[in-house]
């Protein structure tokens, strides 16, 4: 298998706009995924050639982390965490309603290739649970109405971006401030009077070898419209 | 939270350590669960860039330059570990580097390195603003501020709460609306799990510690279940570097399976106590070594609940007949009846 003269000329600008930086592979790595819906061997080798990285070390990365797969994933990849606290809420029997709506097996991708489904370990939203993540946005509470809808979403595949905002809509609940969450510092406030104090070291000259100047890429996902730079390929500006 | 509506002042405490130790270049390092707060966090960057409150001259200093990037983690408990974290920056697999020498001498790309939590940097921030005294007024004598805590499980009222150290566990679960409580484990998989008979012990460091995680257990709850998705959760998070965590975590796991399953013996207690502490003492990091403590807390606390689950004090059956059958299972790829053993029960 090979991948496609416009695939490579893709990864050859991502791989670029990560400066051809080893210490950008995961970040890398992320960006193919979400391309792909997993990291195909060829890109592997191509990472491996332009990174300069053992072709190892590119696939002991892949196989690392939990949110890469070397086996292609659904267009919606849906998880739903299996931390205890989302059990305490019926999240296995919602992955059971869920998996059965949608025709899937855990662990597995569609024969259509339209969705995949996966415990994971945790959302990172165990007092808005139950919570998933597709493509990797968050869903918190989920119920079985909730899922009807994104099973819903998913047949008639509506792109992810396209989404109901509501689906994916987190709150702080913060339910008591003491010190810190009571009294938050105004920005700028805190380094202004630390400076006046003069509680500050000289600098030492410091300086970051190679290519590790190369700021990190913008997201070009959903909900990215916010982001400051018109360009998302470009660092943000350093003034 | 803190990186939803406190970013400022996350950003603000990295900055002003930069300031302190002449750093030129900060990472936050966003758990790949956590992308939905990328975008807002690089306007939040980019805000702090026109402020002037990061890039060059920041503030008009020279020579006081700073940025930081943020950086995506991809799912993985083990990049919390600081040297972990520092590989998985460095766009590699995340495991655990030998300390010494530690990320304050060679750190990111071997160079001198402070790794912090959001907590620690937004009060450091809050600090530099009101001063040391302020912030030590609060807490106890060891555990100076306060903690958030992040509560979930059986409660009216789950949520953010933020408490001066030294509050009782009692309080807490008053707070939340929590009632006809089992028990709390404080501190995530990691922490412990206490009972009703220790809700007057205080939350610090010199009595409970917790990383912010609290989770509320009623007397409807299994906690051998409980316990059981903690060892699950630490078999597959276990990054295989070393040994006994590799190889141990799986095995609890499965030792956990059969007391679940109601296959297991007195023997097998003593065996899992045993493996649970060998861990504990030969793991290469945090995570090993606290990967046993869902297990070898509720084993001191509630052995009854254990021993009630045993098939019979006077049989030790050494393996689970049909369960030992399963790879077979697998090869051959059936499941019909035939391919099933009943054991007998005892």
């Amino acid at each position: 298998m090979s991948i496609s003269e416009a695939d490579q000329e893709w990864l050859a600008g991502v791989v670029a706009d990560h400066g051809r930086c080893p210490t950008r592979l995961l970040q890398i790595l992320r960006e193919v995924q979400e391309h792909f819906r997993y990291v195909p061997r060829p890109v592997m080798e191509f990472l491996t050639a332009q990174l300069g990285v053992p072709r190892a070390e590119v696939q002991g990365v892949t196989e690392f982390y939990s949110f890469l797969s070397t086996q292609p994933q659904g267009d919606f990849h849906l998880l739903l965490s299996d931390s205890i606290s989302d059990h305490l809420l019926g999240s296995r029997e919602l992955g059971a309603y869920l998996c059965a709506k949608l025709g899937v097996e855990p662990g597995q991708t569609r024969g259509d290739g339209r969705v995949s489904f996966a415990y994971t370990s945790c959302s990172g939203l165990c007092d808005q649970g139950p919570a998933g993540l597709v493509n990797g946005w968050w869903l918190p509470t989920l119920s079985r109405a909730r899922i009807d809808r994104i099973a819903a979403l998913v047949e008639a595949a509506v792109p992810v971006r396209e989404w109901p905002p509501e689906l994916f809509a987190v709150r702080d609940n913060i339910r008591r401030a003491g010190l810190l969450l009571g009294n938050p510092v105004t920005p700028g406030a805190a380094l202004k009077w630390s400076l006046l104090r003069g509680s500050t070291a000289p600098s030492p000259n410091w300086t970051s070898p190679g290519c590790g100047d190369a700021a990190a890429p913008v997201s070009r996902l959903p909900g990215s419209g916010s982001s400051a730079t018109k360009d998302p390929r470009k660092p943000p500006s350093v003034r | 939270m803190l990186l939803r509506s406190h970013a400022h002042q996350v950003f603000e405490g990295m900055t002003l350590c930069a300031a302190v130790v002449g750093a030129k270049r900060g990472f936050l390092y966003l758990r790949g669960e956590y992308l939905a707060l990328r975008a807002q966090l690089e306007t939040v960057l980019a805000e702090r860039r026109r402020l002037n409150l990061l890039g060059v001259a920041i503030l008009g200093r020279p020579e006081f330059d700073f940025d930081i990037e943020i950086h995506l983690g991809a799912g993985a408990y083990i990049c919390g570990e600081e040297s972990a974290l520092i590989e998985s920056l460095e766009g590699k697999r995340g495991t655990p580097r030998n300390r010494p020498p530690y990320p304050v001498t060679h750190g990111y790309l071997g160079r001198p390195t402070v790794v912090n939590n959001v907590e620690t940097f937004a009060a450091a921030a809050a600090i530099g603003l009101r001063g040391g005294a302020w912030f030590a007024a609060h807490g106890t004598e060891k555990s100076r501020g306060s903690k958030i805590l992040s509560i979930c499980g059986d409660c009216a009222r789950p949520g953010i709460y933020e408490y001066d150290f030294g509050v009782t566990i009692a309080q807490i679960l008053q707070d939340c609306g929590a009632s006809n409580i089992f028990g709390v484990q404080v501190g995530g998989p990691s922490g412990v799990f206490i009972g009703e008979r220790e809700f007057d012990r205080r939350l610090a460091f010199e009595d409970l510690a917790s990383g912010g995680s609290f989770m509320i257990f009623d007397k409807t709850r299994d906690v051998l279940e409980i316990v059981r998705n903690f060892t699950h959760f630490f078999a597959h998070e276990s990054c295989g570097f070393c040994t006994p965590c590799r190889v141990g975590t799986a095995l609890l796991r499965n030792a956990l399976d059969k007391l679940c399953a109601g296959h297991a013996a007195a023997g097998d207690l003593v065996e899992i106590s045993k493996l649970g502490q060998f861990i504990r003492a030969t793991s290469h990091c945090g995570l090993g070594q606290t990967a046993a403590n869902p297990i070898l807390s509720t084993l001191e606390r509630f052995p009854e609940i254990y021993q009630a689950r045993l098939k019979s004090v006077a049989f030790e059956p050494g393996f689970d007949l049909d369960g030992e059958l399963s790879t077979a299972r697998r090869l051959t790829g059936r499941d019909d009846a035939h391919a099933h053993l009943q054991q007998e029960s005892v």
